[in-house]
């Protein structure tokens, strides 16, 4: 894979430099620390939700922060965890008196440093709660839920979480309303091609030609099966029924679907996926309130798909279809 | 010595560096043996900072210990961003919590920083006592803490047989497999051995013992 950088060390920092080039308007840096971005537009009295993690993941993590979504996300080198420190200068940059939220995906590294953050938070006089995104089915059985690992699917435990924030409901009930959310989020993977970390330059792991592996994680780790490519249809059954054997989703049950390109797939495979999706739920009575369709947690140049079901009721089809607008992705109100 | 100021929890910190540098090759050989080797530079770093930080504290109005370990766990935590540091880092942090707004400690508070510390890297590290980590001497540590606590014993005997309780669990680390950390890959190179995390753990308690 040939890359656009200079050197591979100045790659995360260079590309922060251009984003804050880009849209100054709505994001900025925290003192000198590229690596803590943070919302231009800050609402007194309004709970503050902070994420954070590696970056290779574009627009996950920092894509998420502007109005209606995020206020705050601190990212590391790729594939690397930011430091608590760095959290916590965005938890105290975001905090605007109603406490603050921090909504992150289930890695050992991300968890050992905001859970530290959310300590230090605490001294200092700021209420943090937190919520560990867990949504891919294929990184642990259903007994072990709390274990798995969070992907593209967090980008519902963030919609609702931001817009029931920009509503002004308290912490307790933002907590509540993501909570809700993540439970209800399932999401599975497939990859068809590695990545690779620019400084590293080269894959340190293996997919053959011909090959996929569902169940991949968005940092290459193992997945459930390797097996020979199959036609686009047959691997959206395969994902498809993992997915529907992991919940309950009875006949009329309404659902937000979101397919996610890992970053090397074009969007026009993306849609011949969503065609195959939508047929299966429709052939289970399942169906769909509204879809996403694109880039929203990608593996550097992983070339693959994810697929999300969001089992819906009245309150999260609500905040689901608020507005939100951020420089790397806008809702009109459904 | 009836009660602990903040006065001398500084010159315990600056105590516990000295010991961490004089220990520091020591420290590196026990880690090479069954780690990465780099626990004695990381914790003669972090606890120098800590004591750097603790030469320059201006003593405020309200002498708040708590706030003062606080601010040491903070410290270390920004110079060793290592697991140990950030282990060592989440207890003082943890114990500051537990201190916050007292001025003075007496035995029952010694016993809650010696818990608190021991949790803070518990909850932080999940691991428990017979790992063979920090843990087990942490562990022993505060639960003699406590007992010299319910038996209304001064500080001084207290901090004494809170001290001989860590060298106790040092040398039964000798014969406990590990479970976790970098040490877990090398099992058996560490019967008879014992273990540098531990190791680390005792010298905390030394530096209250020697001040």
């Amino acid at each position: 894979m040939q890359r656009l950088l200079n050197k591979p060390a100045d790659y995360v920092d260079e590309m922060l430099q251009g984003i804050y080039a880009a849209h100054s308007s709505e994001v900025k840096c925290i003192n000198d620390d590229l690596r803590c971005l943070v919302t231009t537009h800050k609402t007194p009295g309004k709970v503050g939700i902070a994420t954070g993690g590696g970056s290779g993941h574009l627009p996950l993590f920092l894509g998420y922060v502007g109005k209606g979504l995020l206020d705050g996300c601190c990212v590391g080198g790729v594939f690397q965890s930011p430091s608590s420190d760095q959290m916590l200068e965005v938890t105290k940059e975001i905090d605007s008196g109603a406490g603050v939220l921090y909504i992150y995906g289930n890695y050992t590294g991300d968890i050992l440093n905001f859970d530290m953050a959310s300590e230090m938070a605490d001294f200092e006089g700021i209420e943090v709660r937190q919520l560990l995104g867990t949504d891919d089915v294929a990184s642990a059985p259903k007994s072990l839920e709390e274990k798995r690992r969070g992907v593209a699917g967090i980008f519902y435990v963030y919609k609702v979480a931001g817009a029931a924030a920009d509503a002004m409901l308290p912490l307790e009930e933002v907590e509540r309303l993501a909570k809700k959310a993540s439970k209800n989020v399932k999401t599975i993977g497939v990859a068809l091609t590695p990545c690779t970390i620019p400084e590293v330059g080269k894959p340190n792991f293996e997919i053959a030609d011909g090959m996929m592996e569902i169940g991949m994680g968005i940092h290459g780790e193992p997945g459930i099966s390797k097996s020979p490519l199959k036609t686009a249809d047959e691997i959206v059954n395969e994902m498809m029924t993992n997915i529907l054997q992991d919940d309950t989703y009875e006949k009329g049950t309404q659902v937000s679907v979101l397919i996610n390109g890992l970053g090397a797939t074009p969007k026009e495979e993306l849609y011949i996926v969503y065609r195959r999706v939508a047929q299966v739920l429709m052939e289970k009575g399942i169906s769909i309130f509204n879809s996403y369709v694109g880039e929203f947690a990608t593996s550097m140049e992983m070339a693959g798909v994810s697929i999300s079901l969001c089992k819906l009721d009245d309150e999260l089809k609500k905040y689901i279809s608020m507005p939100c607008e951020t420089p790397f992705f806008s809702q009109a109100q459904l | 010595m009836e009660k602990l100021l903040l006065e001398d929890c500084k010159r315990f910190i600056i105590k516990a560096s000295a010991l961490m540098d004089k220990n520091k090759w020591f420290l590196i050989d026990l880690d090479s043996k069954m780690g990465d080797g780099d626990l004695g530079l990381t914790m003669s770093l972090g606890f120098g900072k800590a004591k750097d930080f603790t030469l320059a504290f201006e003593d405020p109005e309200i002498e708040d210990i708590g706030l003062f370990f606080y601010q040491v766990g903070k410290t270390i935590n920004k110079a060793v961003p290592s697991t140990m540091g950030t282990l060592i880092a989440s207890a003082f942090i943890r114990a500051g919590k537990e201190l916050k707004g007292k001025t003075e400690l007496l035995t029952p508070d010694f016993a809650a920083f010696c818990k608190a510390f021991a949790s803070g890297i518990m909850d932080r590290g999940k691991a428990k006592p017979g790992e063979r980590t920090i843990v087990d001497v942490l562990y022993p540590a505060y639960e003699a803490a406590l007992k010299a606590s319910e038996e209304n014993a001064s500080l001084d005997i207290a901090i004494t047989k809170t001290y001989e309780a860590s060298l106790e669990g040092l040398e039964a680390t000798k014969n406990m497999v590990p479970t976790t950390g970098k040490a877990f890959y090398h099992q058996e190179k560490c019967v008879g051995v014992q273990d540098q995390g531990a190791t680390v753990g005792m010298l905390i308690f030394k530096a209250w013992n020697e001040l």
